[in-house]
């Protein structure tokens, strides 16, 4: 299990893990209604649910573990296709490597060393010292609030 | 209040699940769990921790496809619903259950 969990911390986005949360979030607060109509006093019922579904935090994992590996299988999947593919046509797949080197082969040491202006700061006072502030709902991130808007430039 | 317990063999979560989807469109877990229990007369009772493992491995097979939706309550929840793959799967999970339940009900009676 180990290694998903080595997989899962450096593939996995943060965003996933969020929508996990809430659908779990989600069953908790249902089941804690349903106590609750049946007479349980609310902080009662919200304990119960979360004694009801078990060990919360390693059921997230193990849901979180079905993502990963299915994934990994697939990718696995993909690439022993495509290996497949390469090997049963190998005239075609040798012209491509060739090419595809060939063509990158002089690209490669032209990258950020020989264009420092993508490492310059920006041409503003201060300009390596520029934030951009954002204001965004908890429970949802991924959804901006309000723009970053900062007339003054001052915090 | 007591919770009887009555864990659902291991391999037939699958089925009742997919069988579940089939007789609605459009359904979140929480009522995965109470639609399994209401049906069977309180005779079966998914244990919610392992039914979110289950369907999220469920949908990365292809049987089941999820959105985001909101509930009458106006809740964000995530709904799932049957693929074509998940019914054939679920043709196949009946078959191996059928199989499964006669071999033993053979033994059973076996005198």
């Amino acid at each position: 299990m180990a290694w998903h969990h080595r997989i899962r911390n450096v593939f996995a986005g943060a965003r996933s893990r969020r929508e996990l949360d809430r659908e779990l979030a989600f069953h908790l607060t249902e089941r804690a209604d349903e106590l609750e109509a049946a007479g349980m006093p609310r902080g009662d019922a919200m304990h119960h649910a979360r004694l009801q579904f078990g060990n919360l935090t390693s059921q997230t994992e193990r849901t979180r573990d079905m993502d990963i590996a299915a994934w990994l299988d697939a990718v696995l999947r993909n690439f022993r296709h495509s290996a497949r593919a390469l090997l049963k046509t190998p005239a075609f797949s040798i012209t491509v490597v060739l090419t595809l080197a060939s063509r990158s082969a002089p690209i490669a040491p032209s990258s950020p060393r020989s264009r420092p202006s993508s490492l310059r700061p920006l041409p503003f006072p201060d300009g390596d010292q520029l934030m951009d502030l954002h204001q965004s709902n908890a429970k949802n991130p991924s959804t901006p609030i309000a723009p970053s808007a900062w007339p003054n430039g001052t915090a | 209040m007591g919770i009887q317990k009555n864990d659902i063999l291991q391999g037939t979560l699958a089925l009742l699940v997919l069988k579940t989807l089939a007789s609605n469109k459009r359904i979140h877990g929480y009522a995965i769990t109470t639609h399994i229990q209401r049906v069977s007369g309180d005779l079966l009772r998914v244990e919610e921790g392992s039914l979110y493992p289950a369907l999220h491995r469920m949908e990365q097979e292809g049987w089941v496809r999820a959105e985001w939706g909101t509930t009458e309550k106006n809740r964000e929840a995530r709904f799932y619903s049957l693929t074509a793959k998940g019914r054939k799967q679920l043709l196949a999970e009946e078959e191996k259950w059928a199989r499964l339940t006669q071999g033993v009900q053979r033994v059973i009676r076996y005198a």
